[in-house]
């Protein structure tokens, strides 16, 4: 009967709990019901009568020793018969897993080519793929979820017309009767269909299904690259978005874009930032961020200028006039001469840092600097991306590190200006027919847009889509649509390669492919011949194969995933969308670059601007409704399942407001309400609030939680480039004197001096790396039950400086072990089941302010292990390959092991999550699934090894060096995460754990832990006591060698 | 012999095993179902019961001698039993194989036949699961085999409509316990552990599936062929220990003894359990 004391009795005295019923969110409620999305478990539901207590046992009931606590929603129970295939398949055996590639072409800022690992007829688990992509955002892999949501649309939907009250919204339909009013639609004339960024084929095929229909096709993306493309190219650099290649730069300058998290190509971009910050291969960029806020990407940085947002511009062109006079070479033709003062004034920041800046930038020998990114781009924006592209061609970065016009294309034909055209064409009755393909614009234009209302004065409103978001609600009709692991598809990628996507698995719903409909339309009228295939499929074999000449090489690019930049180069042209070769030519020109000169700002005006900013997890939006994302503590705040507004703490003493305060932040054209996040990364003249909460549809995890900014902006647009201008609202933020309930897993950004993270100036990392005192791997392997028959002694080693901070590990961990998301309240209550967290550190440095470091935090397998001796069941114990095991079906529920482990890397179930239907195909087989009662933690992924292992014994021979990668190292964009056997004195891990930079987080306890973590790498000097090198090898070498750090 | 001891408590344990899975179907309902499931939550009853525990041991030995007339718990229709002894009456009708809707008699296609096992069950040898054949296997050899036979023709009728067998487990492991054909079927005949399925008219489930019955064989020294292909076991190192004369190390036993390299097969709780 453990944990059987009220559900909701039992939190911690944290801030979450205490006024969690005043939830800013409104988040009560929301897991109310059975579908509870693995965010609530059977016994916390509301329970009108009280009988928690009864349902509390029901869950009992059905947690009996091996019945699956995946049957608990009533899917269809598989696991009841014995059911062998009725043919069998080449190459597909019951129980094996088979890796497939494929692409996500909409899964976040970069189209994602995966390999994905099928098993049993179900896709388990996303992992990069390699010869096409360097790693896997949270964001995308997450797209695993919503290929399960029980929150799709399962069948076609028709608006209830009965007009009764207590009616549902829809009623559904047959295939049939919804393609036949999509094609009468259609017919109707004046209709236009709205889709997000298609590319390749998918793309050629949409313009010329529009062309035929006589329907205007519109592609538009709330986070395209309209202003950087367009600044790009006054800039002379040529059409299409650019690619930047970080790898060889030995100065990195970033004017806002959060390019780590979510500008343009982020796992690209972060693995180039990690290479050129490779200490152990003797270089360290030095990166300066200039920007409002610290945004994931800021906080990596070793400097960070606080420039007002949309004022970065103007601090470019007074930095390469510094670079320019120190080089004596002229300002590029057009660029207007800033002085540093003037620009300085105009940014709130000191002039000495902009004449340092231009100065470091002159005299670096691979200088680049990145433009702003979405939370500066105000009006102005096309002049700020000019006067960058400016400062590129002044440090000769064009074609070292600039490609314009090589990046992914933006596959998008409309701006926001085009978006504002639309609206009014539909509130003036010139659009008959909307079709909503793969967009969102009633939740991601701004309200005062007026997009909502203007559906109403469209007679034909058809949405084509797998959710019932906020545009699919307001239509009359919604066509359910496969998701893209269920789809063919293709997208170009930065380079000029192209990703090519198969169908992975049967749909889970009574789903229809996309273009399929769109065809069924065409055949219906009559115009089918245009396309030469009956359906999509085979259109995109007959374009695939034409172009790399003939069915061989189609089956060799479904095999790899697509076809490399050389392959479809050398194919030829007429390809899908021509030529998408890297362009290397010079950035010169002239273009509106005269007009970045106006983007000064008046500086007097004594106002709070709003930074409305994008998150790694939510990104637009399309990560809300998945509680993975919703659960992904957000990189810098580090809370969950909500909306927030970060303030300096000036502002926060002037309002008299602290963490979780709830405030009102209005402007001209709305309100919200959210609570405060104090942190000290943000101008005292700004907030920001996160951009993809406040959702009134699409699902369970997403409605109802946190609040939409977008709210707040003009529906203006930056008058060069028509993007929606994000920045350069006013606000005013008050008080309400009312507590809102935001949950932040992470208790302090301070480690109190016990050096949980250490952080070495890059001087000593590159000149004075000392040797270790002690040897890290000898010593954990010195552990008093270390095993020498043993050939295997798994250690990690994880790199705080190539780490970034943004996730990618925590989700795959989620994704391969079967972790239950505990929702809003579960989270509040401090009952987050993640095995894996990145700490975020503030350390305090010696040129003032601080540095954040990053550091994921995961059970750390130790040799000498706390947890062990106080398990009175041998439920948890050390084995001979130096894993620290948990055996859940011997775990009593105790939980003394998780009350005696150092690093809080443990996490009891307090009661059996659920896994609705379809949630719970997703379940990896090789993984118990928890139930209530019992203690889990990372495993080392050991069914990972295992498997391994086995496979190894059938040819007789040992494991090597890399064969086996865990979950979290699969997906790392800047392979901060090394795996592997640590008695392997030539084992990648074993050199990494040796080398100068390593060290245990609480070394000084003792515990031997097999994870060795590789110091962070700073420009800025650590205060005192901090970071010291000795001290940091001292560890267990010398009695009390960190017992002086301790007490500082 | 040797194992009768033992399957006695193992009937028992997997009675409870059996018995939760039947908790699980009991208890998925709402109102009174919750009652039920409260009333077998009792599990205390189930170690009352040795006689009928003692009678499974018997039964198993005895292999298929009948026992539809036994008493459990004073009733004997199935429908009419408490929950917990109907669980005990499902393993036990389930220890000597349960009907399946085919009658596939394994005697006449090994024996009589001769057909290996891997020509069925292909796949298995690099598969966690043993691998039941499709259909189409079956019809291989069914489109002309057998014709006429009523088993047979519904065999047919079955592939005519597409329609898949629904085999009836035999062999089911807990879910906490993850077990490779793959990592047995390369050292191991199917039968050491499946028993004489070429002498099984209808298959039971012969071994026990128990923790114990698993290490009976991963404990035993490795053999020179093992040794041959697994490169984590010790050439020289000295024989496993046997049970209840282990020392534990320091002064808390935190490190389990796995006699890592001298067993034949790993004995170590993550082997199987993770």
């Amino acid at each position: 009967m453990r944990g059987g004391h009220g559900p909701r009795g039992a939190g911690g005295p944290d801030a979450g709990d205490g006024s969690s019923d005043r939830g800013a969110g409104g988040a009560e409620g929301v897991n109310g019901g059975c579908g509870c999305n693995g965010s609530c478990s059977s016994a916390e539901r509301p329970d009108a009568n009280g009988t928690s207590r009864r349902s509390f046992l029901k869950v009992l009931g059905t947690s009996g020793a091996g019945a699956a606590a995946v049957a608990a929603c009533g899917p269809p129970d598989f696991a009841d018969k014995l059911i062998p295939l009725l043919v069998e398949e080449e190459g597909i055996t019951p129980g094996v897993s088979e890796t497939y590639a494929t692409v996500l072409p909409n899964a976040g800022p970069e189209p994602a080519p995966v390999h994905a690992q099928v098993r049993d007829g179900r896709v388990l688990g996303l992992s990069p793929n390699g010869r096409f992509a360097s790693g896997l955002s949270s964001l995308s892999h997450s797209a695993l979820q919503d290929l399960y949501d029980p929150d799709r649309v399962s069948t076609p939907l028709r608006r209830n017309a009965s007009g009764e009250a207590g009616a549902p919204p829809f009623e559904e339909v047959g295939w049939e009767e919804a393609t036949s009013a999509l094609t009468d639609a259609v017919r109707v004339g004046n209709a236009a269909l709205l889709t997000g960024r298609v590319t390749g084929t998918t793309g050629a095929f949409i313009s010329e299904w529009s062309r035929v229909m006589g329907v205007e096709h519109i592609a538009y993306e709330p986070f395209s690259n309209d202003a950087l493309v367009t600044g790009m190219a006054d800039a002379g650099g040529g059409p299409g978005a650019p690619r930047f290649d970080l790898s060889g730069a030995d100065k990195i300058v970033c004017f806002g874009a959060d390019f780590l998290g979510t500008w343009l190509a982020p796992t690209e971009l972060a693995a180039g930032f990690a290479a050129a910050r490779d200490v152990d291969a003797g270089r360290h960029a030095k990166f300066t961020f200039v920007g409002p806020r610290m945004s994931l990407t800021g906080a990596n940085a070793d400097e960070w200028i606080e420039a007002r947002a949309g004022s970065e511009g103007v601090v470019a062109l007074a930095v390469a006039g510094i670079v320019a006079s120190a080089r004596g070479v002229p300002l590029p033709a057009g660029a207007p001469a800033v002085s540093p003062e003037s620009a300085a004034e105009s940014a709130g920041i000191e002039a000495g840092a902009i004449r340092a800046l231009g100065e470091e930038l002159a005299s670096a020998g691979a200088p680049v600097a990145i433009p702003p990114g979405l939370e500066s781009q105000g009006a102005g924006a096309r002049a700020a991306h000019a006067a960058v592209a400016a400062l590129n061609e002044l440090l000769g970065a064009g074609g070292r590190a600039v490609f314009p016009g090589a990046g992914a294309p933006e596959g998008t034909t409309a701006t926001f200006a085009d978006m504002l055209a639309l609206i009014e064409r539909m509130n003036g009755g010139q659009v008959r027919t909307l079709i909503v393909a793969g967009s969102n614009p009633a939740y991601a234009l701004p309200a005062a847009a007026g997009f909502a209302g203007a559906m109403a004065n469209v007679a034909h409103t058809i949405a084509i889509g797998p959710h019932l978001d906020e545009t699919a609600a307001a239509c009359e009709w919604v066509l359910p649509c496969h998701h893209a692991l269920e789809s063919w598809g293709d997208a170009e990628l930065a380079g000029g390669a192209m990703a090519l996507g198969q169908p992975l698995m049967h749909p889970v719903f009574d789903t229809r492919q996309r273009e399929d409909l769109l065809l069924a339309v065409a055949n219906a009228a009559g115009q089918g011949d245009a396309f030469g295939a009956a359906d999509y499929a085979t259109a995109l074999k007959n374009s695939w194969s034409s172009r790399l000449g003939g069915e061989e090489a189609w089956l060799d690019a479904l095999r790899l995933g697509g076809a490399t930049a050389e392959t479809w180069r050398a194919s030829g042209g007429g390809g899908p969308s021509g030529g998408t070769g890297g362009g290397s030519g010079g950035l010169a020109g002239g273009g509106s670059l005269a007009d970045a000169g106006s983007l000064m700002q008046d500086a007097s005006a004594d106002t709070t601007r709003l930074v409305v900013y994008p998150t790694a997890h939510l990104y637009d939006g399309r990560g809300a409704n998945r509680s993975w994302m919703q659960e992904h503590p957000d990189a810098i705040t580090k809370a969950v399942w909500n909306s927030w507004v970060e303030m300096h703490p000036d502002m926060a003493a002037t309002l008299g407001v602290e963490n979780g305060d709830l405030v009102e932040v209005s402007s001209d054209h709305g309100a919200v309400e959210v609570p405060v996040f104090v942190y000290r990364g943000i101008r005292s003249d700004t907030v920001a609030i996160p951009l993809g909460q406040g959702h009134t549809a699409y699902g369970r995890s997403a409605e109802g939680i946190g609040a939409n900014p977008l709210d707040l902006l003009a529906p203006e647009a930056d008058p060069g480039s028509g993007a929606l201008a994000y920045a350069g609202t006013t606000v005013t933020v008050s008080a309400t004197g009312e507590r809102g309930r935001l949950t932040i897993t992470q208790g302090s950004t301070d480690d109190h001096d016990r050096e949980i993270v250490h952080m070495l100036h890059v001087d000593e990392a590159l000149h004075d790396a000392a040797a270790h005192e002690v040897d890290l791997v000898e010593m954990v392997e010195a552990a008093w039950d270390s095993d020498p028959n043993s050939p295997y002694r798994w250690g990690m080693a994880i790199d705080l400086n190539a780490c970034t901070g943004c996730g990618a590990c925590v989700t795959s961990c989620y994704s391969e072990n079967n972790i239950p998301t505990v929702g809003a309240d579960g989270a509040a209550m401090r009952r987050e089941m993640s095995w894996m967290r990145i700490h975020r550190f503030e350390e305090e440095t010696e040129e003032g302010g601080f540095q954040t470091v990053q550091q994921p935090m995961l059970c750390q397998h130790c040799g000498d292990a706390p947890c062990e001796p106080v398990c009175p069941v041998y439920a948890t114990y050390h084995n001979s390959e130096g894993l620290n095991v948990q055996v859940y079906n011997r775990c009593v529920g105790t939980r003394y092991c998780a009350n005696n482990c150092p690093y809080k890397v443990r996490r009891f179930n307090w009661f059996t999550y659920d896994f609705p239907y379809p949630l719970n195909l997703q379940l990896n087989p090789d993984i118990t699934v928890r139930e209530v009662g019992v203690m889990e933690k990372c495993t080392m992924c050991v069914h990972r090894i295992n498997k391994a292992k086995i496979d190894a014994k059938d040819e007789g021979r040992l494991l090597r060096d890399g064969e086996v990668v865990t979950a979290c190292q699969s997906s790392c964009p800047s392979n901060a995460i090394t795996f592997g056997n640590l008695k392997d004195p030539q084992s990648e891990v074993s050199r990494k754990a040796k080398g100068a930079r390593g060290y245990h987080v609480l070394g000084e306890i003792g515990v031997r832990p097999a994870i060795t973590y590789l110091e962070d790498v700073s420009h800025r000097h650590p205060v005192a006591g901090h970071g010291d090198a000795a001290a940091g090898h001292g560890e267990e070498a010398a009695a009390g060698g960190h017992g002086g750090g301790a007490g500082d | 012999m040797l194992r009768s001891s033992r399957v006695a408590v193992i009937s028992v344990v997997a009675a409870l095993v059996t018995a939760a899975v039947a908790l699980h179907r009991y208890s998925t309902g709402s109102g009174d179902d919750v009652e039920v499931a409260a009333a077998a939550l009792d599990v205390s009853s189930f170690f009352h019961a040795p006689t009928v525990a003692q009678e499974a041991d018997d039964q198993t030995a005895e292999e298929d001698a009948g026992g539809e007339a036994l008493s459990y718990g004073g009733v004997t229709d199935p429908d009419e039993m408490l929950p917990q002894w109907r669980a005990i009456y499902d393993h036990e009708r389930a220890s000597r194989g349960p009907e399946q809707p085919i009658p596939f008699n394994h005697r006449f296609h090994v024996s009589d036949l001769g057909i290996d096992c891997m020509y069925c069950h292909t796949g298995t040898e690099r598969s966690v699961s043993g691998i039941v054949p499709s259909l189409e296997v079956c019809m291989g050899c069914h489109r002309v085999a057998g014709t006429g036979l009523p088993p047979i023709e519904e065999l047919r009728a079955m592939d005519a409509r597409g329609e898949v067998v629904e085999w009836e487990w035999v062999y089911k492991l807990p879910e906490f316990v993850q077990f490779s054909h793959q990592a047995h079927v390369r050292n191991l005949e199917c039968q050491e552990c499946h028993g004489p399925v070429e002498e099984m008219d209808r298959v039971y489930q012969w071994a026990s599936l128990t923790m114990g019955w698993c290490l009976d064989c991963h404990r035993q020294p490795p053999s020179e062929s093992d040794i041959a292909t697994d490169h984590t076991l010790a050439r020289d190192a000295p024989p496993p220990q046997p049970p209840g004369e282990r020392q534990p190390e320091g002064f808390y036993p935190r490190g389990i003894n796995t006699d890592y390299g001298r067993t034949r097969a790993p004995v170590d709780c993550v082997a199987c359990h993770y």
